[in-house]
């Protein structure tokens, strides 16, 4: 039973008579601070700091690329509210990969015991906890995911979002000045003005995405004997979204971010990684209920990651491998997952596929849409699977 | 070699629990007890040890106890020690004797052995001697122990400092009390039933001391009068090592540093967990840890590769765990931990004849008296009501009745939480009630009613999580972790929108949520 819905419940009758002594100690008290009846048995020097720090530092904290801190009590309890429908909604933290799907490296799952804590935090009064605790204070240090890359590439001027504009998307070409044949195991950006640089797609010009990257999410390298093949010559394709915080909104605000990329020995097989993408027809994707598409891998394939693009947020997205001789292999299993949180999804363990294979995707819209946040970010719905031929 | 470790195995609770454990077989670390039945020599102890590198011959000292156990197959006494200064603490553990047999030696008796400093494992020349006429009623004698918790296990007899910090030790009076084993804060002075999930109360040492019901400031070593005339009345505080009973029906180990302590259980059909502790038997969380286990033959040799253990999905983050397949019963695993990454490995071994069970509440318990010594620990007897089952559950539970809004049930509900049943099937028929509850008030248009039974269902949920999914393989731990999290969500997203009072927002709520509760029953139903 959670005791600060008892509560609410059981004041409820004296709401009447607080409003009433309230408006009396506004005119006889000359300050006074605004008080919520404390029921939550979380506390945040206890309780919710750790969760948030372990869930949320990596963008919510000062400097870094999310609106607001939750790194300091006072920081976090104006957000309270907010942090309670961001994490019943599965917006927050941005990781919808559901605990029965396929094992997907990197990522940091909520637990439903850290769901309700917050939740209980949240609205249960936002207590504090023991004031003798020093809670030990959290930087923003942004650093390449795997170390000093083998390649850095910045962009070449500085691009500036313009006072009247909040958001904005641009595309940028960028040389590699490679004079041989390099292996891809990743690609990572490190942003020039982090708090703008709302997420990036980093592709080898007119071949592979070699990145999708999302602040905090941090990069995954490919798995052994899978990499991206960029020959001499190649230019590096960077399309960043920029979207202002609140707090720059009218401000002119510059960025010159850097590409870093990481490389490898070539693999054993001498074949590169490749995509294979399923798009819907048109009547797929409405939100009117489930919809089902499927593609035909071109081949024997070792599947090893998969990018879901996202037009509008779903309640559910599977993949699913179905074998010509009628066995379902499942691929992922996405819940609520939305479209400005785009990301790869390395699979901890490659899935081998004989040639013939279905790649089914079936995805259920969200059943109430009234609350979620206007989203600027869409894509044309399409799952691309990332695989080495066999 | 294998690395030798001073683990001590400590299954105070076998004697009580009687056949609630009954699989567990009780061993020491081999590396740990003397091969002879000589006292130990510096040399046969751990070389991590600071006594090790001492050539003098280890320090006498002369313990005394009660018998709780006698195991004839292990060799092993379980006895409910006195404080032995200079040596160990007030605690119920499970010694080797230094001889293998112990005619007429039975529960109950009272025994005096001798014990050397650096083996705490072993109880040498044990004999049976009579009980002090009036011991029972009287208090026990005061102890002096270190305050701060790194010295917690330095105790004596007279005023002292303790030796590392300077601190002057305090004197506090060490009792056999009785506890819930997963409420630590329900302490009373006699055997019993937890009032709140009905099982066996366990004995611990705990500190007692004497407060007044007016007062709580008042803590005073002996019993004496309040400033209202009253009696002063027993106070009871947890101290480190006083509970060394299984929470999990696993075998129980202290490490040597005297702060890590472990639980190994092996879960059916074939799951190897470890549950980790503090000095005060609270969940540690396995940050930092590693650990590998093997199985191990009759003389605890290793006879298989080492398996890494990978932390386990319990709410507490406190254990490790690996599945063990195809072990056949009895068996023994050789567990190595590292409490740090740059750490010492630190064994412990272990032995099943069957397959760990956790404890299971008193059927047809009679209901739990309260006596005046009963009180939540470190609170005074006028502080917040012990917990206790609210009629609400009291009517839910076993019956058909169906819970709906809790203000016909108490007239203060901030002082207490609803106490859930214990048992899987039992939080099972719960969570139907309290499904069908929603249902009802649905129905009924009741959208601001409908929060109660729906947190109440997430709450069960979420105990169904955290301590029933043992039974439950691989497979299905993810399902209900899905559906659990599913389930949470929605709950709390009707809780809103029932405020609202917005139908067409619950109706699809509703549906995640009974979603969720069928495919937690679905998990179940399919064991």
């Amino acid at each position: 039973m959670e005791l600060n819905r008892l509560f609410s419940r059981a004041a409820r009758p004296y709401i009447g008579i607080a409003v009433a002594s309230a408006f009396f100690l506004v005119i006889t008290v000359e300050h006074t601070d605004a008080h919520k009846p404390v029921t939550s048995k979380y506390d945040y020097n206890r309780d919710i700091f750790p969760l948030l720090q372990g869930h949320c530092s990596r963008c919510h904290v000062n400097g870094g690329p999310a609106p607001m801190s939750l790194m300091t009590y006072k920081d976090a309890v104006p957000w309270a509210e907010s942090i309670r429908d961001e994490v019943t909604a599965g917006r927050m933290p941005p990781w919808p990969v559901d605990p029965t799907s396929p094992a997907i490296k990197g990522g940091d799952p909520i637990l439903s015991r850290e769901i309700n804590m917050l939740v209980v935090w949240a609205s249960g009064g936002t207590p504090q906890g023991n004031l003798d605790v020093n809670l030990p204070a959290v930087n923003f240090n942004p650093q390449w995911k795997f170390g000093p890359p083998d390649l850095k590439i910045p962009m070449d001027v500085e691009h500036t979002v313009v006072p009247s504009a909040t958001e904005e998307i641009c595309e940028f070409s960028l040389p590699t000045n490679l004079t041989d044949t390099k292996w891809v195991k990743a690609a990572d950006l490190m942003p020039g003005t982090a708090s703008i640089v709302r997420d990036a797609v980093i592709s080898i010009e007119n071949g592979p995405v070699l990145a999708l990257w999302q602040p905090g999410s941090g990069t995954t390298d490919a798995p052994n004997g899978a990499a991206f093949l960029l020959a001499p010559g190649s230019k590096i394709h960077l399309q960043i979204h920029y979207k202002k915080r609140f707090d720059q909104e009218q401000n002119a605000v510059a960025d010159k971010s850097t590409i870093g990329l990481y490389f490898t020995d070539a693999p054993a097989s001498s074949r590169e990684l490749q995509s294979f993408a399923i798009d819907p027809p048109d009547t797929a994707g409405k939100p009117s209920g489930s919809s089902t598409f499927a593609g035909t891998l071109p081949g024997a394939a070792r599947i090893v990651a998969l990018r879901p693009m996202l037009d509008r947020a779903y309640e559910s997205l599977n993949v699913d491998a179905i074998t010509p001789s009628g066995k379902q292999v499942p691929l992922l299993r996405l819940h609520g997952p939305r479209p400005q949180w785009f990301q790869r999804y390395w699979l901890q363990e490659s899935v081998e596929l004989v040639s013939g294979c279905k790649i089914q995707v079936r995805v259920t819209p969200l059943s109430d849409y009234s609350d979620e946040p206007k989203v600027t970010r869409r894509f044309r719905l399409q799952v691309a699977l990332d695989y080495v031929p066999q | 070699m294998r690395p030798t470790v001073a683990a001590f195995l400590i299954s105070a609770i076998l004697g009580f629990l009687g056949g609630s454990v009954a699989g567990v077989e009780a061993h020491q670390s081999t590396s740990t007890a003397p091969k002879s039945n000589q006292p130990p020599s510096p040399a046969s102890e751990s070389p991590s040890k600071p006594y090790a590198a001492q050539p003098a011959e280890p320090k006498e000292h002369t313990f005394r106890g009660t018998v709780e156990k006698v195991d004839a197959n292990t060799r092993t006494l379980t006895v409910n020690g006195e404080n032995v200064p200079g040596w160990m603490a007030k605690m119920t553990m499970t010694y080797r004797v230094d001889k293998t047999e112990t005619p007429g030696l039975k529960a109950g008796d009272h025994i005096t052995a001798k014990v050397y400093d650096g083996n705490f494992s072993t109880l040498y020349e044990v004999r049976v001697v009579a009980a002090k006429p009036g011991e029972v009623n009287e208090l026990p004698p005061v102890s002096f122990v270190c305050p701060t918790p790194v010295e917690g296990t330095v105790f004596d007899d007279k005023p002292g400092k303790c030796p590392k910090s300077g601190a002057s030790l305090v004197p506090i009076r060490l009792v056999t009390a009785y506890s819930c084993l997963k409420f630590q804060s329900f302490i009373q002075d006699k055997p019993g039933v937890c009032p709140v999930d009905k099982n066996e109360l366990v004995p611990i040492t705990a500190a007692l001391y004497f407060t007044c019901r007016n007062d709580s400031h008042v803590r005073q070593l002996e019993a004496g009068t309040c400033a209202d005339g009253s009696a002063r009345t027993r106070g009871y505080d947890r101290v480190p090592h006083g509970d060394h009973n299984p929470r999990h029906g696993g075998e129980f180990f202290m490490d040597q540093d005297n702060w890590h302590h472990l639980e190994g259980a092996f879960i059916r059909p074939n799951l190897f967990r470890v549950y980790f502790y503090d000095d005060f038997t609270r969940p540690l969380p396995v940050t930092g840890f590693s650990a590998t286990v093997a199985k191990s033959d009759a003389n605890f040799a290793e006879i298989a590769a080492p398996i890494a253990l990978k932390v386990g999905r319990t709410k507490d983050r406190n254990t490790l765990e690996t599945p063990m397949p195809g072990t056949k019963l009895p068996t023994r695993f050789a567990l190595h931990v590292k409490f740090k990454p740059d750490g010492t490995e630190h064994e412990f071994d272990f032995t099943f004849t069957e397959h760990s069970k956790e404890p299971v509440a008193v059927p047809d318990a009679p209901a739990p008296v309260a006596t005046a010594a009963a009180q939540p620990v470190g609170t005074a007897p006028n502080g917040p009501a012990t917990p206790v089952p609210s009629p609400q559950t009291a009517v839910g539970v076993g019956t058909a009745s169906v819970p709906l809004d809790p203000y016909t049930a108490t007239d203060n509900p901030i002082a207490r939480e609803e106490v859930l049943p214990t048992t899987t099937p039992e939080l099972l028929a719960e969570l139907a009630k309290r499904a069908k509850s929603v249902t009802m008030l649905l129905d009924e248009g009741n959208l601001g009613g409908v929060w109660y039974p729906a947190i109440s269902a997430k709450d069960i949920a979420l105990a169904l999580e955290e301590d029933h999914i043992n039974d439950l393989s691989d497979a299905q731990r993810l399902q209900m972790a899905s559906a659990v999290k599913r389930l949470t969500m929605a709950a709390w997203k009707m809780d809103a929108a029932g405020d609202l009072g917005n139908k067409e927002q619950l109706l699809p709520l509703y549906r995640e949520f009974s979603a969720a509760i069928a495919e937690i029953q679905s998990v179940y139903g399919t064991q």
